[in-house]
């Protein structure tokens, strides 16, 4: 009887740290996050499209979603179609629908994609492009809001998931410090910015600190193509 | 009581409780199959009666012919002429002795206490004009042509008989006739949520003297009649809206003290003139695989009468041709509650476990029900007939454009 005892606690001994090692590497699931990227949306001419994409990280078995999206019609029209991304059609057919949008000036009253399917998409990836025309310039940023988000899975149940949303720099290319015209105190900005990346950190203004910005073109790091758009709106003004 | 009393008395007691847990059974499991093998007995709203015969003109040729997906020759439907109207039709559909019930109306508690799995398919919406018939001593200086809804409550019920108190120029003492509809009907029971009941009245007040009319087509030929001189009248939309009808009058309704509004399909879809009900057909329980012949008439009726469909920018229905008005395509569920107005203040109820009324919205919940619909039916469930746009017995591709062109032009202002 002792011996038997002492049998299984030898077993459990050995056992304890492998379990306990199994359940060390389960890792705690992490929630969706519906976004619009990039988060930043870099000036642009007025006439010019800016491209926005619908993007879901740590999707699990999405099936369906739709969005609503409220910008400020001064500086953004969306003048063309929404785009489906390829998430979710990666899977299945789908049904992409548009709930039409050109009398609704600063709004997209419904986006919304399915499968047509029984098995939803998993993983990251986009959802959906959308393309604005800039209309006119100010002197900061215009939210670009996500409202109205849902998401379902391959079961027809709720995904819970929490939303990003874009700001659209929308001063003239090159008027770092948004005061309405791009002239000197810009370009020192920008040289001060000069040849850093975000892991470059610092305070953004400081000498060969990052300073997101002076990233012009939105591709994350500060070099000459920002001081030839800089260059090329020298001068203008509001 | 001797011992021979107490057996037959105990016999009798377990005969009567088999009995009426038999009963109980079999209106809780009653399914949807035919009464009679290969026919599908309709009856009830005479407001749905005119959609039911036109399309029945040609479904048995359809759905006889393979190339439109179903092949089921030889299979009928039998529309019950004259229809007695909703209420009746309902109580059939629960007595059992008709396979669908036509109503222009909800069912009430009863009908769905005693069928628990009742199913109601929406095809159109309709509403409920106010007729005055207009021959004889109307002249168009004396023709009654505008009245509030508080006018017409206080005629129907007899607080107003004179014809003079309404217009000056008509001759005091011209007596007011008054024709309505039988209480149960679909059209009665539209006509008591929005001209009885804002004003503290039901059917049951309606004055004694009223004509009663069985259906919509009997208040037709008596106000249509030269000789019905000062009637009025209420009947479905669908009866006056199409083509003007001879020495018939639609009246406009001023409602909660707003403008005069004609009633006009035009304006029951942009909500000025308040009364609406859906159309529906109603069935015992769910629809399976094998009441493939309820399917295809739901689906049926619901379709475009035009083969270009959907490639066509617009197409007709048969709720179309008959004057009422058809609900989008992708209208397949309701986002809210059943407004309590056309519920008629709680005589009435909406089945259990129902969803796919209509709410006159397209949006996302739409989306979900066809796209939902469209997996199962491609996972060897059945096929729902609200989303089989063209009456194929099939999900297709095709039904998937449709639902997307009704979906973007519900939603385009």
């Amino acid at each position: 009887m002792n011996k038997r005892l002492f049998a299984v606690a030898i077993v459990l001994c050995i056992m304890l740290p492998v379990l306990a090692g199994a359940l060390g590497n389960v890792k705690a699931v992490s929630p969706a996050v519906l976004s619009l990227q990039p988060v930043v949306v870099p000036p642009a001419d007025i006439g010019k499209t800016v491209v926005v994409k619908l993007h879901v990280d740590n999707a699990s078995n999405l099936w369906s979603w739709k969005v609503q999206m409220t910008w400020d019609p001064t500086y953004l029209r969306v003048t063309s179609d929404p785009v489906e991304g390829s998430f979710l059609n990666s899977v299945n057919g789908t049904l992409f629908l548009v709930a039409p949008y050109t009398s609704t000036p600063g709004a997209l009253n419904e986006v919304s994609d399915t499968s047509l399917g029984s098995i939803g998409a998993t993983g990251n990836g986009d959802l959906a492009t959308f393309n604005f025309t800039v209309l006119a310039h100010g002197y900061n940023t215009t939210a670009i809001n996500l409202t109205g988000a849902a998401m379902v899975d391959a079961s027809y149940n709720p995904i819970t998931f929490s939303v990003v949303g874009a700001n659209f720099t929308n001063t003239i290319p090159g008027d770092i410090n948004g005061d309405g015209k791009v002239s000197l105190i810009d370009l020192v900005f920008l040289a001060n910015a000069y040849g850093t990346t975000p892991a470059s950190g610092g305070i953004p203004g400081a000498p060969h600190a990052w300073n997101p910005a002076c990233d012009l073109n939105g591709n994350g790091k500060i070099d000459l193509a920002d001081l030839v758009a800089l260059a090329l709106h020298y001068q203008r003004h509001l | 009581m001797n011992k021979s009393n107490h057996r037959a008395s105990t016999i009798t007691t377990i005969l009567a409780i088999v009995m009426i847990a038999a009963t109980a059974s079999l209106l809780i499991s009653r399914t949807n199959a035919l009464l009679t093998p290969n026919t599908l007995k309709i009856d009830g709203s005479s407001t749905v009666f005119p959609v039911s015969e036109d399309a029945n003109s040609n479904f048995s040729n359809w759905v006889a012919d393979p190339a439109n997906g179903w092949a089921l020759a030889g299979q009928t439907v039998n529309i019950v002429n004259p229809p007695p109207g909703s209420g009746t039709g309902l109580n059939e559909l629960v007595a059992g002795t008709i396979d669908m019930a036509a109503a222009s109306k909800f069912p009430t508690a009863g009908n769905v206490a005693a069928l628990p799995n009742m199913r109601i398919y929406p095809f159109a919406v309709d509403s409920v004009a106010i007729i005055v018939n207009s021959a004889g001593g109307q002249t168009p200086g004396n023709l009654i042509t505008q009245l509030t809804a508080k006018n017409v409550s206080d005629i129907m019920v007899g607080a107003v008989t004179d014809w003079n108190a309404f217009n000056a120029s008509i001759p005091a003492g011209t007596t007011i006739h008054v024709a309505v509809r039988v209480s149960t009907s679909g059209t009665a029971d539209c006509f008591q949520n929005f001209f009885l009941k804002p004003f503290g009245r039901t059917t049951a007040n309606i004055t004694p003297n009223a004509t009663v009319e069985t259906d919509n087509q009997d208040i037709m030929n008596l106000m249509t009649n030269p000789s019905s001189t000062w009637y009025i009248a209420y009947v479905g939309l669908g009866f006056t809206d199409v083509v003007p009808k001879p020495n018939v009058q639609p009246v406009s309704i001023s409602f909660n003290g707003g403008p005069f509004v004609a009633p006009l399909k035009t304006n029951v879809k942009n909500s000025s003139y308040f009364p609406y009900r859906y159309l529906f057909y109603d069935t015992a329980g769910p629809l399976n695989a094998t009441d493939t012949l309820m399917r295809a008439w739901i689906s049926y009726v619901r379709s475009p009468i035009t083969s270009a469909w959907p490639n066509a920018t617009s197409s007709t229905t048969w709720v179309d041709k008959e004057g009422y008005i058809r609900l989008p395509f992708a209208d397949l569920t309701n986002s809210t509650n059943v407004p309590s107005i056309i519920l008629g203040g709680g005589s009435d109820a909406c089945p259990q476990n129902q969803h796919n009324y209509p709410d006159q919205v397209v949006n996302y919940d739409d989306v979900l029900y066809f796209s939902k619909a469209y997996v199962a039916a491609h996972n060897g469930g059945v096929v729902d007939p609200l989303c089989d746009f063209n009456a194929d017995g099939q999900l297709t591709s095709i039904d998937v454009r449709g639902f997307a062109q009704s979906y973007i032009a519900a939603n385009t202002a």
